[in-house]
């Protein structure tokens, strides 16, 4: 395809059209999208085939293995009878695949309810984070001046905190207490503590780079001559500027999406992010740090689907960058 | 004595030169020259580093993952002993929801005991408790008020009478806050508690706390904790260091990190009863046993505490070490043990 033949169909359809070509890009979609439909199928998993309820301990609880009743929890009957340990993963679908936490529960029931979660806070705080990020950015790199000056400073302090130092210590506050803010009430096991801590400590990544895009874009001649002839700062804003900086901000959102999991999975696994009952990737990579030695799927599992979703989300960023990224076309030679 | 002492490294104790055994009974001479205490291993490499015998002792219990290992392969060199000891779930008498006797019935009623040994390490480590004073322990009596189909020992939860006792206490649907520490047993143990209250009719909320500050914030009215889990080992070998000392009125302070009646508990018929037993000690531990263990009994009809369980400790040692002793009120004599 010709360059002519790109523009005629405009930036976006072209973009799409090259996105669908790359074949890493592709790949990456599709094991997103295969892990997202499994995690949106986890109640139909729980309730139809392992006809399990995976927030409810079951310690006391049986299952059933080649045809025998067997304990989910089992006492050790040998040398001294010490310890107690979960049944390992069955590969039966309806009993135990993937076996079973301290709890008794399914953890293949809980992988699927996990990912739902991580997927949720990740996009979420991904799209919350993208959203504070262009309003900060574009504001600051319009308007300039004292504005930018402030917004800049502001940005820089947050982000002169270790991230995920600045994310534990908001969490231990609003995990205590919840938030209570004029109309905003969280509480404190809310899935929405983790999205806004995640979404707010991550703005400085997204913000700076569109605060430098918008300087550059406000000195070029369309966005003077729109100035020239009296256009109102909202319809540059509106027609000139967000348009040219949201392929920026398109690429980024896979990618923050894979951070924003990992750091959900990071304060999980420390505690302070997902509460029980309710269980993410990293909750249950935590619930598997005491099963290392005699369940080792518990831990594994979870942070396979981790690496693979952000392997998959990473894919398709690059996927997106190379076709809306001009710089990145060129360099590449795509 | 100790020779040296760095909070981060480890501890040096090395014999006192001026020590005379006066009496073997009381205070016998040690084995070792030298107790060296590490710092700062993880358990798990701890009990690895015994099982290298890289190190002679572990003192933290081994991990529940570990257990089923020591227990086969390393069973000649592991200690199981019981102890005097009541782990019990705390219920706040004064504040909703268990200001309400039903509903402080309803937790006696639905906890599974067996579910908690589980969480502990298995039946061989703990035995499901129904009283405060541990068995075998004086004044101890078995009895037990909240056990599926009666009997002097618990046997099973009774779930269907649980969950009718939330609702006929009009508490069903209120939230209840869970504080826990959050070591590993603790914290799996809170999280069955959670599930099980959630089942029975309450929004139960799991707050795990460092085990450095879980102790003090549960005694502290301020915090306002309704439900905490917390355990009790005895200071010396008296029913009063249970009962009195946990639920007389005088053990509750409103407002104080020393606060240590947790459930806020003070019923003032069984506080005359705690006097007339401390007052007949005087005379006759017998009889005074024979009231502290009807007091046991009266303390639990009010049910302000969930008695759990009674727990074992695993002493693991290197295969070097010898002359292994146990004394109910020291645990592990650390010095007569011997190394080869």
């Amino acid at each position: 395809m010709s360059l002519r033949d790109e523009v005629s169909t405009g930036p976006w359809r072209a973009a799409f059209g090259q996105l669908v070509r790359s074949r890493t890009a592709l790949a990456g979609t599709a094991i997103f999208l295969v892990i997202l439909i499994g995690c949106l199928l986890a109640p139909v998993y729980a309730s139809r085939i392992a006809h399990t309820n995976a927030f409810r301990s079951n310690i006391s609880g049986t299952t059933v293995v080649d045809g025998a009743t067997v304990p989910v929890l089992a006492h050790s009957s040998t040398g001294l009878g010490l310890g107690v340990t979960p049944i390992g993963p069955t590969w039966d679908p309806e009993h135990y695949f993937l076996g079973s936490d301290n709890q008794g529960r399914d953890v293949m029931a809980r992988l699927l309810y996990g990912g739902r979660n991580s997927l949720y806070i990740g996009l979420t705080a991904t799209l919350i984070c993208c959203l504070l990020a262009l309003f900060i950015g574009v504001v600051a790199g319009y308007f300039g001046g004292p504005l930018d000056a402030v917004l800049s400073r502001f940005l820089d302090v947050l982000w002169s905190v270790p991230v995920y130092l600045l994310a534990i210590c908001l969490s231990v506050v609003l995990l205590s207490g919840g938030l209570s803010a004029g109309p905003i009430h969280l509480r404190a096991g809310s899935l929405w503590v983790p999205i806004l801590i995640i979404a707010v400590v991550y703005v400085p990544y997204v913000a700076r780079p569109i605060r430098g895009q918008v300087i550059a874009l406000r000195s070029r001649e369309f966005i003077q001559a729109a100035i020239g002839v009296g256009a109102s700062d909202w319809r540059i804003l509106r027609r000139d500027v967000v348009p040219n900086v949201l392929p920026t901000v398109v690429v980024f959102v896979p990618l923050m999406t894979a951070l924003s999991m990992l750091t959900e999975s990071a304060l999980s696994f420390l505690s302070v992010g997902v509460q029980p009952p309710d269980a993410s990737w990293g909750t249950i990579i935590n619930d598997g740090l005491g099963l290392l030695y005699t369940r080792p799927a518990v831990a594994i599992a979870p942070g396979l689907l981790i690496a693979a979703t952000t392997i998959a989300l990473n894919l398709l960023g690059d996927g997106l960058r190379e076709t809306l990224d001009p710089g990145a076309r060129l360099q590449g030679g795509a | 004595m100790a020779s040296s002492y760095d909070p981060n490294r480890g501890l040096t104790l090395v014999r006192n030169p001026h020590f005379v055994e006066w009496s073997r009974d009381a205070q016998p001479q040690t084995y070792p020259d030298v107790i060296e205490y590490q710092f700062g291993q993880t358990v798990e490499a701890a009990v690895t580093a015994v099982e290298n015998g890289q190190a002679d002792w572990v003192f933290d219990p081994p991990p529940a993952d570990r257990l089923n290992e020591i227990g086969t392969k390393y069973a000649d060199q592991v200690h199981v002993n019981p102890l005097t000891a009541v782990w019990y779930l705390t219920l706040n008498v004064n504040i909703a929801p268990f200001n309400n006797l039903m509903a402080r019935q309803a937790i006696n009623w639905a906890v599974d005991r067996n579910a908690l040994v589980s969480l502990y390490g298995g039946t061989n480590l703990a035995a499901p408790g129904c009283t405060m004073l541990p068995p075998g322990f004086p004044g101890h009596v078995d009895f037990c008020d909240y056990t599926k189909g009666g009997g002097a020992t618990w046997s099973a939860p009774d779930i269907d009478k649980a969950k009718s006792l939330v609702q006929q206490s009009g508490t069903a649907g209120q939230e209840v806050g869970i504080v826990v520490t959050d070591d590993e047993v603790n914290k799996a143990m809170g999280e069955y508690l959670q599930s099980l209250l959630t089942e029975i009719g309450y929004k139960a909320v799991l707050k795990p706390l460092s085990g450095n500050i879980q102790f003090t914030y549960i005694q502290n009215t301020n915090n306002k904790v309704q439900l905490a889990l917390t355990s009790w080992y005895q200071d010396y070998p008296a029913a009063s260091d249970f009962l009195n000392v946990l639920l007389s009125c005088a053990s509750f302070t409103p407002g104080s990190d020393s606060s240590i009646n947790i459930s806020g508990f003070c019923d003032k018929d069984i506080d005359a009863q705690m006097q007339e037993a401390l007052t007949l000690e005087q005379s006759s531990m017998d009889a005074a046993n024979r009231k502290w263990g009807q007091i046991d009994q009266a303390i639990m009809a009010k049910s302000p505490v969930v008695p759990l369980l009674h727990p074992k400790i695993i002493d693991f040692t290197s295969k070097r070490v010898g002359n292994y002793k146990f004394s109910k009120q020291f645990y592990m004599l650390v010095g007569q043990l011997w190394v080869q």
